[in-house]
Formats: structure tokens, sequence, C-alpha cells
């Protein structure tokens, strides 16, 4: 009876269907424009309007991160957070993300369901994050030894000390991955586990945009830091992505017209938008021994570098390293990522590569469905458990 | 219709980015176009300094604090704090040093 009834109800459906079909394709051509018409330019300029208004009255004013935090450090503009969250710990090992010098932070903490962090904390991770803070001209002669030693270093101790943890996960991005890198080969024995996110390793024979506009036929170094002397600004270094990114800027009043229709797109395009033109300077020695060493010389590739005349050995890396990888990426390409397991001395070693571009392989709507997924498992299978005993009967949490 | 012309258009659009994209990145790699931004940031950094010194020389004279200063400052400033973290570093290696002789 039962089934008869179900049966019944399926044919009316498919029934239902196939009028709608029979209407869409019989429909008037003259109707069908005037709907057009109405949803596209009077509903959705209607929407328009409305989201203008919001938009102007600051509904979508820069939040800069979504998930609350405690300093836990602090030295002149660089600072150590510790995220806060609800959720009961289930691993020891904290992460410590490293994020680059020339962009902002919080775009690892985006907006919600985009935030690797919140992902990360939800899953039981004690979540902790470098904020190299905007530069003042006092720390413009930092070189990357200053900021390995001086910065970095005491703040992953401050993390070990909080946490009560020998050992660390450090966790780069970008320009972070490369001082991850070199952290950990300056600091092996305070890292448990290493994962480098578009990691920008090896140089040789690189065609990537930037790797060619950098090179010394065409781009004078001392000439620019003798004339910035202090801080590189952040307009300069960022007209480079802009050049680069001309097509894209060419498309965007016609992107913005269709994001400006839904609340949804809104939502999303705004934190981002904010982050892209969010840029800092950078200290002007750094910005120098960067583009020199690894650019030019490919010190990682060529096992040459030294910080403070201690030479580094990036075989010294013998803890689990994780890249990832996007295959779309025009700023770090797939083969200059894939220098990074090339050079370290670890056994445990894994590349994830996926289609995604140079941001969106960490914050994208793609990131949460197949980028974090799968760094999860790898951290998880190497941040020791906590095992709570309750009796004699030890429960995994 | 007016669907269909919107969606054509769309799709040209895309197209074209599509195929214009790895086509501007070929012409920034090119060497015409890297020539053009040496030579500008040359005639830029150069224009600039030429600048910066008459505007030194105007305030050298209006008894102003000029770019000069400000740098000799921020450098002086610079060398403070690493003295005093150098001192600050010695003086908790003592303290550790003498925390352990204690014990």
């Amino acid at each position: 009876m039962e089934e008869k009834k179900l049966d019944r109800v399926a044919e009316t459906i498919q029934d239902l269907k196939k009028e709608e079909e029979n209407i869409s394709i019989n429909e008037n051509p003259f109707i069908k424009d005037a709907k057009f018409f109405l949803n596209e330019f009077v509903l959705k300029n209607i929407k328009r309007m409305n989201n203008l208004y919001d938009i102007l009255t600051g509904k979508y004013s820069n939040k800069r991160g979504i998930t609350p935090y405690e300093v836990i450090y602090r030295k002149n503009r660089f600072r150590v957070l510790r995220y806060i969250s609800n959720h009961p710990k289930r691993f020891k090992v904290p992460i410590v993300f490293v994020f680059a010098l020339i962009n902002r932070y919080y775009v690892l903490d985006i907006a919600e369901g985009r935030s690797l962090v919140q992902y990360l904390l939800e899953k039981g991770f004690d979540v902790y994050m470098i904020d190299w803070g905007i530069p003042s001209k006092v720390e413009g002669k930092n070189t990357i030894a200053d900021y390995i030693e001086k910065y970095l270093d005491k703040g992953v101790d401050k993390v070990r000390e909080i946490s009560g943890q020998d050992k660390v996960t450090v966790f780069g991005y970008c320009l972070g991955a490369i001082m991850s890198l070199v952290y950990a080969a300056r600091f092996p024995e305070k890292l448990k586990n290493l994962a480098l996110l578009t990691p920008p390793v090896d140089f040789g024979g690189d065609d990537g945009v930037l790797t060619v506009m950098t090179n010394e036929k065409y781009l004078d170094l001392d000439r620019i830091t003798g004339y910035y002397e202090h801080l590189i600004p952040a307009e300069f270094l960022q007209s480079g992505f802009d050049f680069k990114n001309l097509i894209g800027s060419l498309l965007m009043p016609s992107g913005f017209w269709e994001v400006l229709a839904s609340d949804k797109a809104l939502e999303s395009f705004f934190p981002m938008h904010h982050w892209v033109h969010d840029n800092i300077p950078i200290a002007s020695q750094f910005w120098k021994e960067y583009i020199q060493k690894f650019y030019r010389e490919n010190a990682f590739m060529n096992n040459n570098l030294s910080l403070n005349g201690k030479k580094l050995n990036f075989k010294d890396i013998k803890c689990p390293v994780l890249a990832i990888a996007a295959a779309y990426d025009d700023i770090v390409t797939l083969k200059c990522a894939e220098g990074a397991l090339k050079i370290v001395g670890s056994e445990d070693k894994s590349m994830i590569v996926k289609k995604a571009g140079h941001v969106g392989v960490v914050t994208g709507s793609m990131a949460s469905k197949e980028v974090w997924p799968d760094i999860f498992p790898w951290l998880a299978a190497r941040s020791e458990r906590i095992v709570v005993e309750k009796g004699n009967v030890e429960i995994v949490e | 219709m007016l669907e269909e012309i919107t969606k054509f258009y769309q799709k040209i659009v895309n197209e074209w980015a599509k195929e214009a994209t790895p086509k501007w990145f070929d012409f920034l790699k090119s060497e015409p176009f890297l020539n053009w931004m040496k030579v500008l940031h040359i005639y830029m950094f150069e224009g600039r300094e030429k600048l910066d010194k008459f505007m030194e020389n105007i305030n050298d004279v209006l008894r102003l604090a000029s770019k000069e200063d400000i740098k000799d400052l921020v450098d002086a400033q610079r060398l403070v704090i690493d003295l005093l973290e150098e001192i600050n570093d010695r003086l908790n290696k003592i303290e550790e040093k003498v925390g352990k002789g204690g014990k």
C-alpha cells in the first residue's frame, strides 16, 4: 500500500517536470525576454542599489580576521597570536602559522567557512599565528638572520613555553614558507613537523613573471634600496603584482557589477578585496637579501645560505615535511614549489598539488572542500593525539 | 534572445581573458618590456633623487628637519635598540649562570 502511494507521488513529480519543460520550450520569446529584462535589469539593479547602500554605510568594513585571539608575545611591531577556541583540544603539538612579510596574516582567517585557522581549531589543534606587523623605519635594516633569530625564534620559544611542548608544527605560506624552511634548518630541534604552502624554493630556470622581472639584468637592487633606505613602500612592491594582474584588473568592473547583485558573493568578495589592497612595506635590507639570495642565487637548491656567519644545511631538516602547491599559481610556479621536497633531509615527505591559484589554494571555496581535508589527516597523524585516562581505560579524544 | 546575447557576451569576455593572460605574461617577460622597465626605474629614481636633493637644500635654508636628518635619527634609534637588546641578552645569560651556580 505504502509503496503504491510512493510510486504515485513519483509519477506526479515526473509529470509536473515534463509539463514545466514543455512550458519553457513553448514559451513565447517575447515573454521570455520580458522575464529576463525584469530579473536582470530591474530586480538585480534594485538589489545592487541596496547592496551599494550597505557598502557605503560600512557593512563590509575590513574585519581583519574573524577568530578572536590573544597576543602572547610582542617585539616592536612583531606579534605572536594565539587563537581562542571553545573546541576541545585533541592534539598536543601546536601549529604555528608563519605568514609572508609583504601581506597581512589574516587571509588565513578571512571569513566564515573560508578560514583555515577556524577549520584547524574545530579539529582540535592549538593554533598560533606569526604576525610580522607593519615594520617601522627602525626595523628597516633587519636582515633574514634578524627576522629568524631575533623575532621568529623568540616567538616560537614563547609558543613552546605556553603550550608546554618542546616541538611545534611550523606552517609557512609563500614567503612565510621560505622563512619556515630557513628556520627549520637553523633550529631543527624545535620542529615536530614542517608544512609549506606554495613554497618558493627552486628558482633555477623558473620562468615565472616575477622571477624574470627580478633578474639582475633588469632590476637594480642597490639603486632601489639606496633610495628608499629603510623601507620599500607597499605601493612599489604592489606595482609588480599590479602589472602581472592587469587582465584581471581590466575585467574587475564587470565582475564587480555581477558580485554587487549577490549577497553571498559580496560577503566573500569584500574581505578578499580588502586583503589584496592591504599591503605593507618591507624592510629594505631584508627585501634585497631575499631577492638576491633566493631569486638570483637560488640559495635553497644550491644549499648556500648562511645566517650571521653560520652555514645552514637544509639536509638537517629531518622532521616530516608536507608541501602544498597550486597548479595554476602564477606567483610560485609548480616547478618552483616542487624544490621544497628535494632539499630537505626528511624521509617522511609528501606533496599535494591542487588545481588552484596562489591564494585560492588556501582560502578559495575549493580549499575548504579539497585542500584542508587533505592537510588535516597529515597533521593529525603527526601531532600526538591527546589520550585521556579514565579509570584503567585510555580514551582517545 | 536577451538572455542569449548576455550569455554570449560573457562567454566572449571569458574566452578573451583566457587567451590574453598567457600572452600578457609573455609580453611582461619579453626583452623590450624588461628594458623599458629598467630605463623607467633608472629615470624615476634619478628624478626622485634630484628632487630630494633640491628639497634638502630648501629645508637646510629653512632650518627644518630634512629627510636625511630623519634617516640619521632612525639609524641612531636602531643602534640604541640593538645595544639595549645586547645588554638584555647578556644580563639574562649572567642571571642564568648565577641561578645555576646558586643551585
